[in-house]
């Protein structure tokens, strides 16, 4: 691995993403609800009498996290859909590759630089939240669980990147974006309705649809599992080490689709 | 420094190159001559990996042009240079240099040195988008001056140029080859510059090599664009 040219195609893709209108307009968007949220908060709290105002702070505080982490969804796609298919539209692609630059070098730059952007964008909007939240409640929000909560919320934003970073390749953004949204409440769907089953009925009735749904749940990261871990850490579940079994599951099933994306790219004429 | 050995190159059924076979040696400035059509894109993309050969072996600097260390000195100048927008020229040429292993002080003097050899000095603050086409063709080349390349390859330099900048990069393209070590090879159909700057040529119609040497043993005193006329009319 060529770690001197990866750092720089890093700090290229950051150059290049952060300019990205799109995001710049969710990032706007995103300040704006946190701050009429604050504010709703702020009226609940002064013209209904409610005393416990951390109470209502911290369950304001875990609603907005769950917004932020839907919003950081959209986000991880436009940054992934964007963050290679760019090179391709501006012709740069093959000066690029003309480099001394193995192409999984070249994804992995590309994938960890847009990564970075939307964990910027997830922890600015969390920060800001925090800080509003703070004017107008007196709980406490920065603790280990908010911690352990970004790290799988960050697992997520990366598994959404390189999926559409991915797609981009071969299908047209905007059917891409369209594609990976319904592919994300497809699988979170499928995942819920298969996680609820249990391991003893979960073969049973197969069907072509189960054995489709059974494929994702197995060989992708599951998303929506990863999802609910970041909610129980929010409300205060601690690390279980039975959760092991799970976080490298979801490692294994990410390295599977990060090498599929590579032998497929190392393929790809340009 | 570029060894083609039988190679050939299927797209689907189109047969881009068919058992091309031909060598470049150090210090040499090489033509890679055809028609539209005839390959010699397809020929380029291969060198550097961005195609992949149906059959033969591709070497570049002794190495299999699927290994990226084959890359290493290597500078590559396309058709029409483009690069990311938001970038100013200096940027542009900066991140080349920084590509290519430049740092600190030594990337600043050396990128400044490349846009001064190639006079868009004065505009290293604008951005890509707004300097003229032919202002974008001459940052691509300082992208290959601001480091030590032993090898350029230029696909259709001249394509698109008015008279006055082909004039300019011809002269650079000289005191490019002017180095002894360093390679060069270009691809293109436009044969009128091509006879004076180049000691060596190939000839590539249909994805064929009719022809490969030295350019003056080839021409034998007659001009090159008499001699490619016939050879590609008589095919």
């Amino acid at each position: 691995m060529n770690l001197g040219i990866i750092k720089i195609l890093t700090e290229n893709t950051i150059a290049k993403e952060y300019r990205n209108k799109a995001l710049l307009f969710i990032f706007i968007f995103t300040l704006g609800v946190i701050t009429l949220s604050t504010m709703l908060l702020d009226f609940i709290n002064k013209n209904f009498n409610i005393t416990e105002g951390a109470q209502i702070g911290d369950k304001g505080f875990f609603i907005m996290f769950l917004a932020i982490s839907a919003i950081s969804t959209v986000t991880s796609i436009i940054l992934g859909l964007n963050c290679i298919k760019s090179d391709f539209e501006s012709s740069s692609i093959s000066q690029i590759l003309a480099f001394p630059i193995k192409r999984i070098e070249f994804l992995i730059a590309r994938v960890f630089g847009a990564w970075i952007i939307a964990l910027i964008f997830f922890l600015f909007s969390i920060g800001y939240t925090i800080l509003m939240f703070s004017l107008t409640s007196s709980g406490t929000f920065i603790n280990g669980s908010l911690f352990l909560a970004t790290i799988s919320m960050g697992a997520n934003m990366l598994t959404l990147i390189t999926l559409s970073a991915f797609i981009s390749l071969y299908i047209p953004k905007l059917f891409s974006f369209i594609i990976l949204m319904v592919f994300r409440t497809y699988t979170a769907a499928t995942g819920s309705y298969l996680m609820s089953l249990g391991p003893d009925k979960l073969f049973a009735d197969l069907s072509v649809f189960k054995v489709i749904n059974l494929f994702f749940y197995f060989f992708f990261p599951r998303m929506q599992e990863m999802d609910s871990y970041s909610k129980r850490f929010l409300e205060g579940v601690d690390f279980d080490i039975s959760s092991l079994a799970f976080f490298g599951h979801y490692f294994v099933a990410f390295v599977i689709l990060f090498s599929l994306f590579g032998l497929l790219f190392s393929r790809k004429e340009i | 420094m570029i060894v083609a050995e039988s190679i050939s190159k299927k797209y689907g059924k189109y047969l881009a190159l068919d058992n091309v076979s031909l060598s470049v040696k150090k210090g040499e400035v090489f033509a890679l001559l055809g028609p539209n059509g005839a390959g010699k894109t397809t020929f380029v993309k291969s060198l550097l990996g961005l195609v992949h050969l149906s059959e033969g072996k591709l070497l570049l600097r002794g190495k299999e042009v699927s290994d990226a260390e084959s890359r290493v000195g290597v500078g590559y100048l396309p058709e029409k240079f483009s690069f990311h927008n938001y970038y100013t020229v200096y940027g542009c040429v900066e991140f080349f240099g920084k590509m290519n292993g430049l740092k600190g002080s030594e990337l600043r003097d050396k990128t400044l040195e490349a846009l001064d050899k190639v006079g868009v000095a004065e505009i290293s603050t604008k951005k890509l988008d707004s300097i003229s086409k032919g202002q974008l063709q001459r940052t691509g080349i300082a992208t290959l001056l601001v480091s030590d390349n032993q090898l350029i390859i230029l696909d259709e330099p001249f394509s698109g140029l008015d008279p006055l900048a082909i004039k300019e990069l011809k002269d650079i393209i000289a005191k490019l080859a002017s180095d002894s070590e360093r390679t060069v090879f270009i691809n293109s159909h436009i044969l009128s510059e091509m006879e004076k700057i180049c000691d060596s040529m190939a000839i590539l119609d249909k994805g064929k090599v009719l022809v490969s040497g030295k350019m003056g043993e080839l021409l034998s005193g007659a001009s090159l664009e008499d001699y490619f006329y016939k050879l590609v009319k008589d095919v």
